[in-house]
């Protein structure tokens, strides 16, 4: 069997304390460390100031630290699936690196540049019991003719009166 | 009857990192709609929840949001 390469993409979070100079420092070591485990750089993003969604807590030294902000990157190469634990490896001994993921993709570019408009789906409801409820009752209203309204006023008056009759004796 | 978003604009890649596209198919809590309400086919709507849960472990967006 053939030892294929396989396109990978790695994104990461850099402390924000980082100076500017010092984060494309840190891409320019990663790169190198790809192509020294015999990988093929692909594309790579531009390094951006992130607001987190939560806050991560890295244990650096004997220390938690919690970073609510961060600088995100990613970097799409191609490398053999066995030299891939080795830059894993290398990744997690960074403590300049808060958290990464190292993913399989293809080669092509999958950010979509335009995003049609996302129609949701209007039919189904959030609870579906509660549009089954709904639309018996809508039905039950308009088959009631003014007819059979004065009927069922009539059957309720004598209900009342025949009542009242009994309470009397 | 439904159709699937990512068939309808030719998307064959999800990709986590695109935060703004995933965000279509989350609720305000934050959990992902389900395939009856995304109108996803069976298997975009895996690819779908894959992008999502690698964006979540990125912190690009919640686990849980309000």
């Amino acid at each position: 069997m053939q030892n294929e390469s396989t396109v990978y993409e790695v994104g990461f979070h850099m402390n924000p304390s980082l100076p500017d100079g010092e984060v494309l420092g840190k891409v320019a070591d990663l790169k190198q460390a790809i192509s020294e485990r015999g990988g093929t750089f692909i594309s790579e993003g531009v390094p951006v100031p992130y607001e987190l969604a939560y806050t991560i807590i890295k244990r650096i030294g004997n220390e938690n630290k919690r970073f609510s902000q961060s600088v995100f990157d990613w970097v799409k190469f191609e490398m053999d699936p066995a030299s891939i634990v080795d830059l894993k490896k290398m990744l997690e001994g960074d403590t300049d690196i808060i958290r990464f993921l190292i993913i399989k993709t293809v080669r092509e570019d999958t950010m979509i540049s335009t995003r049609p408009e996302f129609k949701m789906s209007a039919e189904e409801g959030e609870e579906e019991g509660a549009t089954r409820q709904s639309s018996p009752r809508k039905v039950e209203r308009e088959e009631l003719t003014k007819e059979e309204e004065e009927q069922i006023d009539k059957e309720i008056d004598d209900l009342v009166s025949d009542e009242e009759e009994t309470s009397k004796e | 009857m439904n159709k699937d978003y990512f068939k309808q604009n030719k998307i064959k890649h999800i990709d986590y990192k695109d935060t703004e596209l995933l965000k279509k198919f989350l609720n305000p809590y934050g959990r992902i709609y389900g395939s009856k309400k995304t109108g996803l086919s069976g298997k975009n709507q895996r690819t779908l929840a894959q992008a999502v849960k690698r964006a979540r472990y990125m912190a690009l967006i919640p686990y849980i949001a309000k």
